[in-house]
């Protein structure tokens, strides 16, 4: 055993290794409790050794087998290797082994979620509601694909816009629509709009914490058969608007809709063609410069007699 | 080996050789010693009506509840076990705020009818639920009464958990009586005003002690105040102006009332 103390701490003074304690259950349980032992030669140098960082050494018996343990501090990872060779080499010599090397420590990323680009329009007028969504999903500088729309159609009279992290959108669009059937299923009756408005915000924000990293715009015609529009934040604010923008070019269309349809009232109701021409124009404009938005966009105007699609082509480099 | 009905009637989860389960069937007689509560549903609304049992001149009856609001516009009117009913209308008023939260829309009658249902048959045991499961029957029939988008509504839910919309429904110790004139009075043009009419009319037949405005409780769903307990003031009004039924009718339903009591 003495023999084991001297090696090891011969080891670790010739690194320079300040050893602030060795833990050691003594063989034959004549002393099985925890000792703090730091050998006299040991403190001797320890006392000119500056290095300020430690490691912890500790030694289990078990049987005749002595396992040592070593924790060493970040700082000494470029001690780390050479220390647990010439231990590794030392305590074979000595019938002992297993040393548990933790490796230089790692910064570990979580990273979940991804950006895949892609914008929304949407605008309500008196008995419509139009929502639009260009078609490029992409990552970085790559794009995955050229033919993706967005826009997911949630009943005969609602459709939703969603962009962000490509997977959370499929995943919270999946959940919506078999909540959506279950309610039917439950209550006899398509959920309304603004009901699946209420539950899409809910959704959301049971996710506070964790959030879907997505942008959703929900279009439809409501009770009176008069277009509503809900624009969200990732999670789960909602607010019922005249018109909004959202994703990646959210930021680009937003003022120029503001401009167009900000002083809109009552009595001057924004008309099918004109909001129409605005969707393509505000997409258009996102195209020139913003690279996540582009290839093309698919519409949906949605009206009383049912969801009416058309597709105009973007700028595709 | 003929088995006789006394050997299948422990177990709430065991059917007798007839395919009864005979407790469910024992807990929709006890409703049969409840307080005899009406229900009618008119294009105007719903009225709901239900006998308070003064059993001790002591006893402070403005305090004795047989009737609650489950929401804004769902109230239900409940006979038998009352401590039962506790359950239940907790389960309803829950539902329907979970309803709200959720979709942001007043839950129909009938889905409210439906969660209680699922309730009301739990007591066989639930393997999913963590909750102990209730080791009997609910003994209580409720009414619910409300307005939705299908307009005004009348359910009743039973302790097998069975719920079926009426017109007009009585239930409690009066019940058959009742059901036998409500058939006979009920027209699907009745006004709010006819509906409490006959509702006291038949409560008087079928009460024991002398109808009062204090040992009634009466509450109307419209579509304009909702839910709406009458106070002890329109009580004393309605009944001021309680017309009797007219002679003929009269004596044909008191001896249904009276064979309900033999």
């Amino acid at each position: 055993m003495l023999l084991f103390y001297l090696s090891l701490s011969r080891i670790l003074l010739s690194l320079n290794l300040r050893v602030y304690y060795i833990i050691l259950n003594l063989m034959n349980g004549q002393q099985t409790a925890k000792q703090t032992i730091l050998h006299e030669h040991f403190e001797y140098h320890m006392l000119r050794v500056k290095a300020a960082s430690t490691a912890a050494v500790s030694c289990i018996t078990l049987d005749n087998v002595i396992t040592i343990v070593i924790y060493f501090n970040s700082s000494f990872c470029h001690l780390n290797n050479k220390l647990s060779q010439l231990i590794r080499v030392k305590s074979q010599s000595l019938n002992m082994d297993t040393i548990i090397d933790r490796g230089t420590p790692k910064a570990r990323n979580f990273e979940p979620y991804a950006s895949n680009g892609g914008s929304i329009v949407a605008i309500s007028g008196k008995d419509f509601a139009i929502v639009a969504s260009d078609t490029r999903l992409s990552e970085g500088y790559m794009i995955y694909t050229r033919k993706q729309s967005k826009l997911f159609q949630l009943s005969d009279k609602s459709v939703l816009g969603c962009t962000g992290c490509w997977c959370d959108t499929l995943s919270l669009t999946n959940i919506i629509q078999s909540q959506l059937k279950s309610y039917l299923y439950d209550h006899n009756t398509i959920m309304q709009p603004n009901s699946i408005a209420q539950l899409l915000s809910t959704l959301l924000y049971s996710r506070r914490f964790f959030p879907y990293y997505v942008y959703n715009v929900l279009a439809g015609l409501d009770n009176n058969g008069e277009g509503c529009l809900y624009s969200y934040d990732p999670v789960g604010h909602c607010e019922k608007v005249n018109y909004t923008a959202g994703g990646s070019s959210g930021v680009l269309m937003q003022p120029f809709l503001d401009s167009w349809l900000g002083k809109r009232t009552a009595d001057n109701p924004v008309t099918e063609e004109e909001a129409l021409s605005l969707v393509k124009d505000a997409f258009t404009a996102a195209g020139e410069r913003d690279i996540y938005t582009g290839d093309e966009v698919v519409y949906n105007i949605i009206k009383k007699d049912g969801i009416q699609t058309g597709v105009v082509q973007l700028r595709k480099d | 080996m003929f088995l006789t009905r006394s050997e299948y009637d422990r177990g709430v989860n065991t059917f007798s050789p007839e395919g009864r389960l005979f407790q469910v069937e024992y807990a929709i007689e006890a409703i049969k010693l409840g307080s005899t509560a009406i229900g009618i549903c008119t294009p105007e609304g719903v009225v709901l009506g239900v006998e308070k049992r003064i059993t001790s001149p002591l006893m402070i009856t403005s305090k004795i509840e047989k009737i609650f609001e489950v929401d804004k516009h769902i109230g239900c009117a409940v006979s038998g076990l009352i401590a039962d009913s506790r359950t239940m209308v907790e389960r309803a008023r829950a539902e329907s705020q979970n309803h709200w939260f959720t979709y942001n829309e007043q839950m129909s009658v009938e889905s409210v009818a439906q969660a209680v249902s699922n309730l009301a048959i739990q007591f066989s045991g639930d393997y999913d639920s963590k909750e102990p499961a209730m080791s009997r029957p609910f003994g209580v029939a409720i009414m619910f009464a409300g307005i939705d988008n299908n307009g005004p509504q009348l359910f009743h839910l039973d302790p097998s958990g069975t719920y079926v919309q009426y017109n007009a429904k009585a239930i409690g110790s009066g019940s058959e009586g009742a059901q036998q004139t409500l058939q006979e009075k009920y027209h699907k043009s009745m006004g709010l005003n006819e509906a409490i009419n006959v509702i006291l009319n038949i409560l008087k037949q079928v009460m024991e002690d002398k109808l009062s405005p204090t040992n009634i409780e009466i509450v109307t769903v419209t579509p304009d105040k909702l839910y709406h307990m009458l106070d002890k003031e329109e009580l004393q009004e309605v009944f001021d102006k309680l017309v009797p039924f007219p002679e003929e009718t009269k004596a044909s339903s008191s001896t249904a009332v009276s064979g309900t009591v033999a």
